[in-house]
Formats: C-alpha cells, sequence, structure tokens
C-alpha cells in the first residue's frame, strides 16, 4: 500500500501571515551620501538602514545579528559618528553621509585601521569585525591619541564572541600609531 | 489596510499639525533607538511615522531664568557636550551609563522620558534633579513635573496630539548642592539597570538641609522615594546615608496589585528579594558621591 509522506511545505502560511498583520509602507525616494557617492532610491517608511545596505545595496560587510541594536555588528559611520544601522529608519538618513565597512577600503585599497587588525591577528570570525573597524574610524577621527581606557569605552557597545578583545585593542592602538 | 506614512517635518508647528492629525495612530521617532526596533519587528504598527530630528526648535539646550532648558530632539551626546549640563553631575553621570556610544548618538532624554519604562537612567536622574517636561500640541503648552509625568509601564500622561518640547532642570543653586547617579547592572555597557538611584542633596556643613532622591528599576515607574526624603533630610549625611543602607523603601513595589506585569516573569521571586536587598545601598552610594562631590569643591 501506498505510503502518504507529508513534506512540510516550504511556503507555508506562518511567516507571511506574520508579515501581512503589519501594515505595509508606503514608498517613496530619498538621497543621501553611501561611500562617497550620491544615491536615490526607493525606501518603504519602516525600513531600516541594515536591510537596505544589505538587500538593496548587496553591501554584506554590515551585519545584521542580534537586530536589536545591542551588540553593534551593524555599525555604519553616519556623519562620522558611528551607529546602529539595524535600528535606524533608512528614511531618516536623507541629505546625510554614510560609511560603510566596503567604503572603508578593501583589499586592493586596505585601509591602516584593517592593516592593524590583519597583521596583530584581531580577526577570528570576523562577524564582530566591520562593526569594531567603524568605530575605531569614529573615535580615532575625534581623538586621535587614544588611551586604552579611550578605546574600550569607544567599543564598549561591540561585542566580541570570539577574541576576548584583547587583540582588537591592540590593534586599534597600533592603528593610531600608524595614522598619527 | 493602512500604508505606514513617514513623515519629517523641519518645524515644530508642522510637527504638532501631523500630530493633531494622526493622534496615537502616529508614533514619534526621536533617537528611535527603543521604538524603531518595536516598529522593525512589528511589535507596533503605526499609521505614520513623524520624525522629529529635523526640527530646528527642539535642538536647542539653553539656560534662562534659573533654569537650563534641553529641547525635546536633543541627543545624549548633545547633553554631553553642553557647557550647561556640566552642572548636573548625575544627569552627565546617567548619560554616560545609557546603552553605549553608539546609542548616546542617537538616543535622547525626551525619550528616554517619554518611553516611560522603570529603568530608564536618564529618567531617574531628571527626576532628582527636580525636572519638568513641557508638553506642546496644536492647541499650546503646559508643563508637568517629571514625578507626575509617567503614570504607568509605558504610559505618560501625554494627550494624544502631544509630544516632549522641553525640558526644564532648575540650575544648581551653589557649591553646597551636588547631585549622583549611581546604577548596578550586571554589565559595565550596553545593560539595563537593575536597581538605580539618584540623588540632590543641598548640605550645610556636614547635616542634609534638602534632598531629593528617585529611584528606579524597583517600581513599573521610576519613583520620588519621599519616604527616605524624610528620613534623611536633618540629619548628618555620613548618619543618614548608614540608616538608609538596609531600608527597603515604600516606594518599591514588585509584586502586587498592578504590578502583574513584573509578578508574571519567572524570575520575579529571586529578582524581587534582589532588588529590595540592594535599593538601600544604591542610594547610600548616591548620597555618598554627591556628598564627595561637595567635599571636593571645598579642597
Amino acid at each position: 500500500m501506498p505510503v502518504e509522506m507529508h513534506v512540510a511545505d516550504i511556503d507555508s502560511p506562518g511567516i507571511r501571515d506574520e508579515q501581512e498583520r503589519v501594515s505595509p509602507s508606503k514608498s517613496f525616494s530619498i538621497t543621501f551620501t553611501l561611500n562617497d557617492k550620491t544615491v536615490s532610491i526607493a525606501v518603504g517608511a519602516k525600513e531600516v538602514l541594515v536591510d537596505t545596505l544589505r538587500e538593496h545595496f548587496g553591501l554584506t560587510g554590515t551585519k545584521k545579528a542580534c537586530g536589536t541594536g545591542d551588540c553593534g555588528a551593524c555599525t555604519v559611520l553616519i556623519d562620522g559618528k558611528a551607529v546602529r544601522s539595524c535600528i535606524l529608519l533608512t528614511a531618516s538618513v536623507a541629505g546625510r553621509k554614510v560609511l560603510t565597512i566596503e567604503g572603508l577600503g578593501d583589499e586592493e585599497h586596505i585601509h591602516p585601521i584593517q592593516r592593524a587588525f590583519v597583521d596583530v591577528g584581531a580577526v577570528q570570525c570576523g562577524y564582530c569585525t566591520p562593526g569594531m573597524i567603524l568605530t575605531a574610524k569614529a573615535l580615532l577621527d575625534k581623538n586621535p591619541k587614544p588611551s586604552e581606557d579611550e578605546i574600550k569605552e569607544a567599543i564598549s557597545g561591540n561585542l566580541c564572541r570570539c577574541t576576548g578583545y584583547t587583540k582588537i585593542v591592540k590593534a586599534i592602538t597600533q592603528a593610531a600609531q600608524k595614522l598619527a | 489596510m493602512v500604508t505606514t506614512e513617514f513623515y519629517s517635518p523641519s518645524t515644530l508647528v508642522a510637527a504638532l499639525e501631523l500630530l493633531d492629525q494622526y493622534k496615537r495612530q502616529a508614533v514619534i521617532v526621536n533617537g528611535g533607538t527603543d521604538i524603531v526596533e518595536r516598529i522593525a519587528n512589528g511589535t507596533i504598527d503605526p499609521a505614520a511615522i513623524i520624525y522629529i530630528q529635523r526640527v530646528a526648535e527642539l535642538k536647542e539646550i539653553r539656560e534662562s531664568d534659573g533654569v537650563v532648558r534641553i529641547g525635546g530632539a536633543v541627543t545624549y551626546e548633545e547633553v554631553l557636550d553642553s557647557p550647561l549640563s556640566s552642572q548636573f553631575s548625575a544627569l552627565k553621570q546617567a548619560v554616560l551609563e545609557v546603552g553605549s556610544p553608539a546609542i548616546r548618538v542617537v538616543g535622547t532624554p525626551a525619550g528616554n522620558i517619554g518611553t516611560a519604562v522603570p529603568a530608564g537612567d536618564c529618567s531617574v536622574a531628571l527626576m532628582a534633579l527636580d525636572a519638568e517636561v513641557v508638553a506642546a500640541s496644536k492647541q499650546g503648552e503646559r508643563v508637568i513635573k517629571l514625578a507626575d509625568f509617567v503614570v504607568d509601564y509605558r504610559r505618560t500622561s501625554l494627550a494624544a496630539n502631544e509630544l516632549i518640547k522641553e525640558i526644564r532642570i532648575p540650575v544648581i543653586p551653589g557649591v553646597n548642592t551636588a547631585s549622583a547617579f549611581v546604577k548596578l547592572a550586571n554589565r559595565k555597557a550596553q545593560d539595563i539597570a537593575q536597581a538605580s538611584a539618584a540623588v540632590r542633596l543641598t548640605v550645610e556643613g556636614d547635616v542634609c538641609r534638602d534632598i531629593v532622591v528617585a529611584m528606579g528599576s524597583i517600581n513599573k515607574v521610576t519613583v520620588r522615594a519621599r519616604s527616605l526624603e524624610k528620613i534623611i533630610a536633618g540629619k548628618r549625611v555620613a548618619d543618614a546615608a548608614d540608616a538608609i543602607k538596609s531600608i527597603v523603601p515604600a516606594e518599591v513595589a514588585l509584586g502586587g496589585p498592578g504590578n502583574e506585569l513584573f509578578a508574571a516573569r519567572p524570575t520575579a521571586k529571586a529578582e524581587r528579594e534582589y532588588k529590595e536587598a540592594v535599593i538601600g545601598v544604591v542610594v547610600e552610594r548616591a548620597i555618598k558621591k554627591a556628598y564627595a562631590e561637595v567635599l571636593g569643591r571645598r579642597n
């Protein structure tokens, strides 16, 4: 006798229902500067910046880890200041300058802070790294000769589960010396 | 089904007009560090988002008539950078304990008050500093003492078409008055207070002439510890601090009618025992911290 196999329907209504209970967003256009280029895109009223960066622009260097603004993996710079892109409405960055890790440097044009992280061995899984590097950039732009305590205070909102932070602090110290 | 709109008014008049139109169907996004998370995960579903960071009138910090006025859209970082706030040690100390640097760049004291959760560090400090809130609507303005402003967990006395225009703090009158904030939390940053306290202390010699005490995370709202204030006033500071160290103030309320939200938590009993055990010590530390500031000025 044939046995009926019930395979879970991957298009199951559960998740869709969840999304349908929430109102759709009005879509409208905003213009801002992204990694030194002017961009104009359509955004939703409730869209958050980390999703826009990752999904619209394909800039996946910015990570969405906790989604609640507590871990720092989503850190980007807005007008030079480190902020949490997972709890920031994209619509609110109209007219502002956004910098992601991709805008700071890459393999061909490595930024001294990135170089220091690599040289010191401050990268393990790499998930906290873009947030840490951008936070370091915001710090060093404002305070080129930070003390160890000032570095620790600056990264106090960036969680790392791998390194124990010692190498990260060392990398930022080294970058500060290089940039001075 | 409604489509959520986004507005970014650049004047207070425009913001108040929108708020009057939408009333409770709209949410104010200020710094957004609490509310945007709730929007993003669908906990709240507004018909309109009114983003107020571009309203210039709400971005001012100024002093007049013996009062420092902090605009409703001023961020924590802007408070720290302003010379007008340096006299309010409790406020500076509280702001430095909020979240982490990235949160302080966008978060706001007004948002902290408006969110009305008992662990709000800034709210506790502002309550001890005897702050007032100016609520504005299309119809006009009214001034509400902070202690009367929060009515329940996540509920303030703001009308449906009102927003917080300004926070007013009476200036520190002289060298014999100082304030302090103490927060007990598991982590040094990015954590919520288990128990917190702020005081504003005025001394004459080594005797406490006047004290305002506020406490956080020990009730469904931030509260004035008026019962402690009565015990402390008139005593030598050192004696007063010792006296209140092991007291569980009457304003601590964890469980019981009206506090079902807390009582329903599986850890409620342990939390209650812990908080009742530590709150007196937290207040004592705040008193000693404020007193140390007064003594420091004398040297």
